[in-house]
């Protein structure tokens, strides 16, 4: 069955590839030339490709699983799937963890491919990809629930938070949370963990694992996950 | 192997509850369909052939009453034992090809040596030469054929067709019906439910016609045991001598309208009718032809769908009758 799904998936890998080279583009330690300021030295060398890692995982799930039940679902695929001896949620969970594996292997090739493209020499990093895959968890979750729940534009909705949630990060990181106390946590919460990835990333920095902000992390992925998994089991298909 | 009782299913959610919008698409429809049987479902559209098609496979739930499929709830059984399953309207990512059809279904429903029955399958349904054809670029009825051929790889035990040769010329319809035969042939346990609008193919492949209409069973007709009816016959004889003599041989022929020659006669089974005609041409008649009268069902189906005037003045929950030609206590 893998590779089939993988064939399916091909199309989609070649989104993922378009955005290793969109995020090769925007990655600023990749085109600083000369020696950076001390106080950027880290973020600006192999270390800091961790936040890139991060994104370019989160994006590659919203991409790779975009629509994987609402498609079914408003297609009608699932009809003839599911007549077989098949469960949904295994087949939707082995969907979900190849997606996750091939953003990880994204995610690997382009911090190799993209540090001899740039410097000429690979300096590491790999801790980074501990970001990218709490990264790829949450996102995960949030597109599974999305797509389970929503009939269409799981993706759409799924990009829209994404980039939203740059902004909002952006305006709490500036001291200027968008929104007064309790819906600021409210929002902060519903949203992906952008705040814990970015403990996570200054403790990467600082050469240690923030526990807490991983598991917060990762949790917020399982638990829409776990959500997602429930309420498909319990739907009705059209 | 099959069993409805009091299968109620409505459609519409809270909102439409509250304004009283909520669809009744089955209404207390029992049924059972026993081992080795195959019920065609008939009705007019909207009679919930599909809605009970859609709770056989466990795609829904039943708002009231229980539906089984060997003994577990449908759900259970499609993911233990697999459904042939061909549907009304085929849907299938358009990307791909009709041999990776075949190689994800096989991969689906874990069918051993799937190479083999995936060749002998597409030669099964003429669809070798078109191997490497894209979904998109099928036409319906060879879609329809790609459906029946993943149905057919593997080994179940119950199919379940919704208008499955729907779109197939006459040709492949007959061969389809014949692939039917030849599956259940295969282990007489299976069970083939299918809906269908062809009657007279209802009656060709059916054991039991169950009538469907407003989410009610109006009627289970028997077509193959002694309860059901007998076959009846259009028989032509040549000049006014011979259609003197069919009344002595078939009592209760009736005369043909528009066809002084013409009589519909019944026989209880080849051997009746053959010794009957023997009798017809010893006395002199002369036989013209003889046929199967078509539309037994076709009579069944306008009285059973006439019930449902007589039911709009009566009590709502009226005995429905099980597949098996009992009447189920209400």
């Amino acid at each position: 069955m893998i590779p089939i799904l993988l064939r399916g998936m091909l199309p989609r890998l070649l989104l993922v590839a378009l955005l290793c080279v969109a995020v090769f583009l925007i990655e600023p330690g990749f085109h600083t030339h000369g020696p950076a300021p001390e106080e950027f030295r880290l973020d600006l060398g192999a270390p800091g490709l961790a936040a890139s890692l991060s994104n370019l995982a989160g994006l590659a799930m919203l991409v790779l699983l975009g629509g994987f039940v609402s498609n079914d679902r408003r297609q009608g695929y699932y009809r003839l799937y599911f007549s077989h001896p098949t469960r949904p949620l295994a087949f939707y969970g082995l969907r979900w963890g190849l997606g996750l594996l091939l953003a990880m292997l994204a995610a690997a090739a382009f911090l190799v491919v993209g540090q001899l493209a740039a410097w000429g020499r690979f300096e590491g990093g790999w801790s980074g990809l501990y970001l990218a895959l709490l990264s790829a968890i949450a996102h995960g979750g949030m597109i599974a629930f999305l797509s389970v729940v929503l009939a269409r534009g799981d993706a759409w909705v799924a990009l829209v938070l994404f980039l939203f949630n740059q902004f909002w990060l952006l305006a709490i990181s500036a001291g200027a949370p968008p929104l007064p106390g309790v819906l600021n946590d409210a929002v902060s919460i519903l949203l992906p963990p952008q705040l814990a990835l970015s403990d996570v990333y200054d403790g990467l920095l600082r050469g240690e694992i923030v526990w807490g902000a991983s598991a917060f992390a990762a949790g917020y992925g399982v638990f829409w996950l776990l959500v997602a998994g429930l309420v498909l089991k319990l739907r009705d298909w059209p | 192997m099959i069993r409805l009782q009091k299968v109620v299913k409505e459609y519409g959610g809270p909102l439409a509850r509250l304004r009283g919008e909520r669809v009744r698409a089955l209404d207390g429809v029992t049924l059972h369909v026993p081992p080795g049987a195959a019920v065609g479902l008939v009705g007019p559209n909207g009679a919930g052939k599909s809605t009970l098609i859609r709770l056989l496979l466990g795609y829904l739930s039943p708002t009231a009453g229980g539906v089984q499929v060997g003994g577990m709830l449908p759900r259970d059984y499609a993911e233990r034992r697999g459904v042939a399953y061909v549907p009304d309207r085929v849907s299938l990512p358009p990307a791909w090809t009709v041999r990776g059809t075949l190689q994800a279904f096989a991969a689906l429903g874990e069918v051993e040596r799937p190479t083999d029955r995936i060749q002998r399958t597409m030669r099964k349904l003429g669809l070798t030469e078109l191997a490497g054809r894209r979904v998109s670029a099928l036409s319906k009825g060879n879609l329809q054929r790609l459906a029946i051929a993943q149905a057919l790889l593997g080994d179940r035990k119950v199919m379940v067709m919704d208008e499955g040769t729907d779109g197939l010329d006459p040709e492949w319809v007959a061969r389809v019906r014949e692939m039917l035969a030849e599956w259940r042939r295969a282990d007489p346990e299976r069970v083939l439910v299918f809906a269908s609008h062809d009657l007279d193919e209802v009656e060709r492949v059916a054991d039991q016609a169950v009538i469907l209409s407003e989410g009610r069973v109006r009627e289970v007709v028997d077509l193959r045991g002694a309860a059901g009816p007998v076959p009846a016959y259009r028989l032509e004889v040549e000049g006014t001598e011979s259609a003197r003599r069919v009344a002595d041989a078939f009592p209760g022929a009736l005369p043909l309208r528009g066809d002084a020659h013409a009589f519909r006669v019944e026989a209880g089974g080849a051997r009746d009718l053959t010794r009957r005609l023997g009798m017809l041409v010893q006395a002199g008649g002369i036989v013209r032809s003889v046929a199967p009268e078509a539309g037994g069902l076709r009579h069944r189906y306008h009285h059973g769908l006439s019930k449902r005037v007589e039911d709009a003045s009566r009590v709502p929950d009226a005995a429905p009758a099980d597949a098996d030609g009992r009447e189920e206590d209400a």
